[in-house]
């Protein structure tokens, strides 16, 4: 499958992180309250918690499998928000002018298990990072920048003190990805545990980059479709079927 | 939710008066939030109220240029809509976006499309949305937004400042009819209301305080409650958040 080689080194993280007992499992929620319409912003003012950002390290990725994960489900490696941000009283805010010091680096890793459609893989790519573009929740800032996998999230005190948690977090990518036809189970994971918790993720997600940037130059441009002379040789060797989609295209143009 | 344009002739005064109602909402609690776009290439609206913005969204267009060649339209929305937040300069419940230089006509249509609808996702997320403009109703329109509620015509006594305001107003009622008002600005103690057809909101004396703001490049966050021409001010937020 096309993941398969970012999905092991994910697989084993949360396989390291079970075992040193710093990973939560949950079951994600039902429905939510904390939907909102729009996308929200949350000013520095009004911030209990500052999530990634370009300032700190932060990574997002998105990627599906035919047989992963097994159910749904939401995991979290660090702290859950309100111990993160310190708390949900106000008075833990930072002081006016002192600059935000309630930032952590932050990951958060959504594998999708989708059902057939070989031939709709690039189509159901963008269905799914659509899906993930719209989740709002009141009170939480979500900003990603998918060429950069970055993820930047503001959570305001007001949200924290009412009990917003990294489950009703999770939930809301898995509810929005689950509406898609083709989606049979999510997982999100959630790093909040420091730096070098979310730096270890990042082998896996070179190789979540490399796959959809070769992916999306199939699709979106004209490129080289002899795959002796391409130049994503290297990067289908290391995932086999984008080979496959690679040589599909390629017979389509030829046709 | 409001959108207000400040339009008028050049040098009557639309960033001071911009700046004084930042001012006039920083002072009251529970006003709520207001998204303060500075539309002036020079920046002046950035400086009075002296707010470094972290880039202008003239950086963030070309920027997204650079970009378009490796993202489709998915990612390049977002990535406005995330640079865009970042380009926020905030002070409390304010936010400030510069727009910095005029963009080059006719060119990258589509991408300015992707900034104006991440500018409007942005701004609805804000009680109130204050738009310093260069000059007239149409560069409001093109660049920044779309839709304004509020027009807040400002002029001084000059004839010449006067009609450009009518003028704008016409055109302002072509593309939509958003509640206007006039706002006359640094008006002497013992001059009298202008003669004009536009509906006079408010009559600005001329300040010592606010010149001196002015002069010494001053945050006009700074400007005292004593100001003669923050009270003013301070009595058009009805209008502006009505």
């Amino acid at each position: 499958m096309l993941f398969d080689a970012p999905l092991a080194d994910i697989r084993a993280y949360i396989g390291r992180a079970e075992a040193s007992g710093e990973l939560r499992r949950m079951t994600p929620t039902t429905g939510s309250t904390w939907r909102a319409d729009e996308p929200q912003v949350v000013l520095r003012q009004s911030t209990g918690l500052e999530l990634g950002s370009t300032s700190a390290a932060s990574l997002g990725l998105l990627l599906w499998h035919g047989s992963e994960p097994s159910e749904d489900a939401v995991l979290l490696v660090g702290p859950d928000l309100a111990e993160a941000g310190g708390g949900a009283a106000p008075v833990l805010a930072p002081p006016a002018g002192s600059g935000m010091k309630l930032r952590r680096p932050f990951a958060q890793v959504i594998c999708v298990r989708v059902r057939g459609g070989d031939d709709e893989v690039y189509q159901r790519y963008r269905d799914m990072r659509e899906a993930r573009q719209r989740v709002a929740l009141r009170g939480v800032m979500w900003r990603t920048l998918p060429r950069q996998q970055s993820i930047w999230c503001r959570i305001d005190r007001a949200s924290l003190a009412e009990g917003l948690d990294a489950r009703t977090l999770g939930s809301a990518f898995v509810h929005e990805m689950r509406a898609l036809p083709f989606v049979e189970a999510v997982q999100v994971l959630m790093v909040t545990a420091g730096q070098a918790a979310v730096e270890q993720l990042r082998p896996a997600a070179a190789q979540v980059l490399d796959i959809v940037d070769a992916l999306t130059r199939m699709h979106e441009e004209t490129m080289e479709l002899d795959c002796d002379s391409c130049e994503y040789e290297a990067i289908c060797d290391a995932a086999d079927e984008l080979r496959r989609i690679h040589r599909r295209l390629s017979q389509r143009s030829e046709r | 939710m409001s959108v207000v344009a400040i339009c008028g002739k050049g040098g009557v005064g639309k960033t001071t008066v911009a700046a004084l109602l930042a001012r006039a909402l920083d002072s009251g609690a529970g006003r709520g939030r207001a998204l303060f776009v500075d539309a002036d290439p020079a920046g002046g609206l950035a400086m009075a109220l002296d707010l470094e913005p972290p880039r202008t969204l003239d950086d963030l267009r070309r920027e997204l240029i650079d970009a378009a060649g490796s993202a489709d339209v998915t990612d390049l929305l977002a990535t406005a809509d995330y640079r865009l937040v970042e380009s926020l300069v905030e002070h409390r419940e304010l936010g400030l976006l510069v727009v910095g230089r005029p963009e080059e006509e006719g060119c990258y249509c589509k991408l300015n499309s992707f900034l104006r609808q991440a500018i409007e996702t942005l701004s609805d997320q804000f009680a109130l949305t204050v738009i310093d403009a260069e000059a007239g109703i149409e560069q409001v329109n093109r660049r920044v937004m779309r839709s304004v509620s509020h027009l807040l015509l400002v002029s001084d006594l000059s004839r010449k400042g006067l009609r450009v305001a009518e003028a704008i107003r016409e055109v302002a009622a072509e593309s939509g009819a958003p509640r206007v008002g006039l706002l006359v600005n640094r008006v002497p103690d013992d001059a009298g209301r202008p003669e004009t057809a536009l509906p006079v909101l408010a009559m600005v004396p001329e300040d010592p305080e606010v010149q001196r703001f002015d002069v010494e490049a001053r945050s006009f966050f700074e400007i005292p409650e004593t100001s003669a021409a923050l009270g003013v001010v301070q009595g058009l937020l009805s209008w502006v958040q009505g």
